[in-house]
């Protein structure tokens, strides 16, 4: 398996107020190529974070503390971390060997300009074509997006556009280059969910026929299990659990992912059992220091989990989780905490 | 979950509602269209249950949640609550008249992070509650709000703060605590649990059966997730562009939808468990924007069924082919498309 | 969850008094008011008293300002003057304040009618160049500090009913507000126990900003000769002195340290005006700093040739 980006031991930090909040954690990753990683968690976890920090465009307050972040292809490894920030190296990573796709359409895109003409910003500034040139791939690649009427598409603004066709505007401007990684951050929590199939049927074509590499960021986790190949788990800034979508989602073994699974009621839950659920809500980065993130809210914590590092466990076919109490077999203990009440 | 429904006598009914919204336009601002919200909506709910509607952008089932809150006046149709001796007209009534039913009919909304007063601690905005709705003095008063305090699992003590200090899962806990403090008989949810963590959407789930199974209240659910609305809701209704397409038990779904639409919608969200199971419909192109409204059935210019008669005549809701009385369908099709 | 109950306004209060610019204000309104309340105690003259053998003296020791033509103390005579001056600022900004906000408040919750012909009543009144307006009022009235004041509220009530009429309108959107509605709140409940409060940040900075511009007015006024008489000192009037050329060159005390007062005062209060604005809108900052935030991001993302030297 050839990775076309791996995270290792990435930490980041941002500077609020007089105080440094630590807003990722150890963070390894690895995306093979032509592969679907999700990243999944709730609010607060890190996983946006991750996706700036990859790009490099992480808010004037943040920075990487340490680790390292390696983009490869055909033989050649960057350090994406190593290059400046707006540099020529950097700059031509983004958009041109790594696209991405936001969430908020609408401040994305900018709203005084037509659309056509911000996809083929974006081509002109990496290829060097001209307007012309730029034009027809920019029509033709709206065509294959599903974007009706491109010629006359290409000269609307983006208010004219619905949430689904302003994401796929978005998703022209991020592959219009030929990036061969995509990083998409939730890019249909906003939109209706016959829109979100629509849409994420696109990419996966995009998978499969381009062979591109995807970084989904969601929280979603019925989602994750229709379009992974792997999924990692983060919780305040740690990756909690990392596997491949079977390995996490059938065999979960962070409490955690468990207890997120269990959350989310399926179209088949038996009505008649209560969502097992996590009690309290996630805590600030500065409330954490020690041992495990989710010590505080674990049913199987104990008063080490809360003050020593916590192992990473690998098991078979590259499982990885970060737990205190699960044994050499995979296993956790009979759970001791009934749940807070807040 | 046990639900008291005696079929023959509805809580609440409402009959044709339509909600239009005029769009104007042009230098001397004339009408140019209508926004059809809400198409010619008929829903009875019953006595301790819930009834989850759910639906696309442009479905109209915001639009409905304020309906049957009568926070707006409907544009045609009759809102008709049971105050205790049969259904009475619940629109433009009196003062006396309207604080009444609205002591009974209860809204909480979609974002928590607004819907307290910014400048008012929680503990005196539910109190405020109570006083403009009844004569009670300070210890009963407080005695209530204890009590709404402690079905929501919120100390007392927290009340002297101030919205912001509180989360937004702890924000919609006391919202519901607020609706809760006067003993509604209704409470219609908005989407009230979209805007948070889906560990916490499940903490406020569980929270809303528990409080059905103690107190027997009703429940209008409005959510876009189908599998939250099958979990919460004993009777589902799925709306489209302003109208109601399908009403059916919770349990009959995923595999007893009958709707073209209904279908389509549940071939699309995704889920963890259903893969290769699910009735493939794959929609193509958008909802129509409610000004331009198909006539006939508002599904036929997608619909992989559409017949001739679909484009000429709306359909009504009537008893679907399972033969259970309480699904209902608004469909031309005969038999549902099995098998697709 | 933090332990200590913080009010929003104690948390504003902390905020403001962080803020320099508006800490350096607070300092000097206080002590121009403490000056001029205490006017008797700190000059020892009467304002009024003439001594016809210490006309137009320059500052000295005995007269820390000097004396004018007639022989008054200018010290004591800015100390008296302040204190009407800014009795007339505070007093006319507040009363145009308080009928802005109760006609806005109307205007923007109940909309429809009402609201449309108290916006056209605004705009005559705004028509007119508030100096005609004063003008024509003051031919009408005659002259004197109440009067004054009466005349600026009642020409300067527009401004704030805008303001007061445009949050109304953007509040009544807000969740909360739906909420009493649904509850069955009255509509006045509404306004008064809940809208207003939430409008009083713009109010306040309002009334700052007002009471600034309301001294200066009355300045040009009684500079004019058409504001308050010079029988009762204002700032304005003891500038009235330097219409003659004469007083600018030679007299210069007669008319610099009623400018300075002015200046001083003015400045002051438009610092902690712009402190207090910081400091109570803190919304309006945060949400556009996202925005431009989410905008610039993706700019820097795509590398567009604007942002080559970021």
């Amino acid at each position: 398996m050839i990775n076309i980006l791996e995270l290792k031991d990435v930490n980041v930090s941002f500077a609020v107020e007089s105080s440094n909040l630590h807003i990722l954690r150890d963070v390894s990753l690895q995306v093979p190529r032509g592969s679907f990683l999700c990243i999944v968690g709730e609010s607060g976890c890190g996983k946006s974070v991750t996706a700036q920090a990859i790009v490099q465009l992480l808010p004037d307050n943040g920075r990487v503390d340490s680790g390292s972040i390696k983009y490869f292809e055909d033989g050649k490894t960057t350090e994406l971390n190593e290059l400046e920030k707006f540099g020529t190296q950097m700059r031509s990573f983004r958009g041109a060997k790594i696209g991405m796709i936001f969430q908020d359409t609408l401040s994305s895109l900018n709203p005084a300009h037509r659309v056509g003409r911000q996809v083929a910003e974006t081509l002109r500034q990496h290829l060097k074509l001209s307007k012309d040139e730029a034009k027809v791939r920019v029509i033709e690649l709206f065509r294959k997006l599903g974007i009706p009427d491109p010629e006359r598409r290409y000269n609307a603004y983006p208010h004219e556009f619905s949430g689904g066709m302003r994401q796929r505007v978005m998703i022209a401007i991020a592959t219009i280059c030929e990036p061969d990684l995509v990083i998409a951050d939730e890019p249909t929590t906003a939109l209706d969910v016959t829109i979100q199939a629509q849409i994420m049927t696109l990419l996966k074509n995009l998978q499969k026929s381009a062979g591109k590499s995807f970084i989904l960021i969601t929280h979603n986790m019925a989602l994750v299990s229709e379009v992974a190949d792997h999924v990692a788990v983060m919780y305040l800034g740690r990756v909690v659990e990392y596997g491949s979508v079977n390995q996490v989602l059938r065999s979960p073994r962070h409490p955690y992912t468990q207890a997120l699974l269990q959350s989310v009621p399926s179209l088949e839950a038996d009505k008649k059992i209560e969502l097992k659920t996590v009690d309290g809500q996630t805590p600030s980065p500065a409330d954490v220091t020690t041992g495990c993130e989710f010590a505080e809210r674990c049913i199987y914590a104990i008063e080490t989990c809360k003050n020593q590092l916590i192992p990473l466990l690998t098991f078979e076919g590259n499982h990885q989780v970060r737990c205190n109490r699960i044994d050499e077999n995979g296993n956790l203990p009979k759970p001791n905490k009934v749940g807070i009440n807040v | 979950m046990s639900s008291k429904n005696d079929l023959t006598k509805p809580l609440y009914r409402a009959k044709g509602i339509k909600k239009h919204f005029p769009v104007t336009g042009g230098v001397l601002r004339r009408i140019i269209g209508q926004v059809k919200a809400l198409d010619g909506v008929d829903l009875e709910i019953f006595r301790g249950e819930t009834i989850s509607v759910i639906g696309e952008s442009g479905c109209g089932k915001t639009t409905l949640g304020r309906m049957l809150a009568v926070l707006q006046k409907p544009t045609d149709g009759e809102l008709s609550f049971d105050f205790g001796d049969g259904l009475k007209n619940v629109v433009g009534l009196d003062r006396t008249k309207e604080m009444a039913f609205r002591r009974r009919v209860q809204m909480i909304f979609q974002d928590p992070y607004t819907s307290f007063n910014p400048r008012q601690r929680v503990g005196s905005a539910i109190d405020e509650v109570l006083q403009v709705h009844g004569n009670m003095d300070p210890d009963e008063r407080f005695s209530r709000i204890k009590e709404s305090c402690e079905m929501v699992n919120m100390r007392v003590e927290y009340l002297q703060r101030y919205p912001h200090e509180f989360s937004g899962g702890q924000r919609q806990r006391l919202a519901i605590a607020r609706c809760l403090a006067i003993k509604p008989e209704l409470i219609i949810a908005d989407e009230i649990v979209s805007a948070l963590d889906v560990s916490i959407q499940a903490q406020i789930i569980n929270l809303l059966r528990e409080i059905q199974s103690e107190t027997g209240l009703s429940f209008v659910f409005i959510t876009h997730d189908v599998a939250v609305a099958r979990y919460v809701g004993h009777r589902i209704a799925v709306m489209y562009l302003g109208s109601i397409v399908e009403i059916l038990p919770a349990e009959a779904l995923p595999g007893g939808a009958e709707h073209p639409y209904t279908i389509a919608l549940l071939s699309a969200v995704p889920d963890m468990n259903l893969q290769g199971k699910k009735k493939q419909i794959a929609l193509q192109g958008e909802v129509p924007s409610p000004i331009d409204a198909p006539s006939g059935c508002a599904f036929s210019t997608r619909c992989p069924f559409v017949m001739d008669i679909c484009r000429l005549t709306r359909p009504t809701l009537r008893l679907a082919h399972d033969g259970d009385p309480s699904h209902l369908i608004a469909c031309h099709l005969e038999k549902p498309p099995i098998g697709v | 969850m933090n332990e200590k109950v913080t009010s929003t306004s104690r948390l504003l209060l902390n905020n403001f008094v962080t803020n320099v610019a508006g800490m350096c204000g607070l300092l000097v309104i206080f002590l121009v008011i403490t000056a001029a309340i205490f006017a008797e105690q700190i000059s020892g003259y009467d304002p009024n008293l003439m001594d016809g053998m210490s006309t137009s003296l320059p500052p000295s020791t005995d007269h820390l300002m000097g004396t004018d033509q007639l022989g008054r103390d200018v010290f004591s005579r800015v100390l008296y003057g302040g204190r009407n001056s800014i009795l007339i600022g505070i007093t006319a900004s507040f009363f145009g304040n308080l009928i802005g906000t109760v006609l806005g408040a109307i205007a923007g919750y109940l909309g429809g009618k009402i609201d449309t012909l108290l916006i056209r009543v605004s705009e005559i009144f705004m028509t007119f160049p508030q100096l005609v307006l004063v003008l024509i009022f003051v031919t009408f009235m005659g002259q004197g500090v109440s009067n004054v004041i009466i005349i600026f509220a009642i020409t300067g009530w527009m401004t704030t009913l805008r303001l007061v009429r445009s949050e109304f309108l953007s509040l009544r959107e807000e969740a909360f507000v739906e909420a009493d509605r649904a509850f069955g709140f009255s509509k006045t409940r509404i306004i008064f126990r809940h809208l207003l409060p939430n409008t009083m940040s713009p109010i306040v900075v309002a009334f700052t900003i007002n009471t600034a511009i309301y001294i200066i007015a009355e300045a040009g006024l009684s500079f004019l000769g058409l504001g308050v008489p010079v029988t009762t000192p204002t700032w304005g009037n003891l500038l009235s002195a330097a219409q003659a050329p004469v007083v600018v060159e030679q007299y210069w005390w007669l008319w610099v340290f009623p400018a300075v007062a002015i200046i001083t005062f003015v400045t002051g209060v438009n610092f902690v005006g712009d402190g207090l604005r910081d400091v109570l809108d803190p919304r309006q900052r945060t949400k556009s700093k996202s925005m431009t935030m989410s905008a610039t991001l993706k700019e820097k993302f795509f590398g567009s040739r604007r942002q080559a030297n970021d």
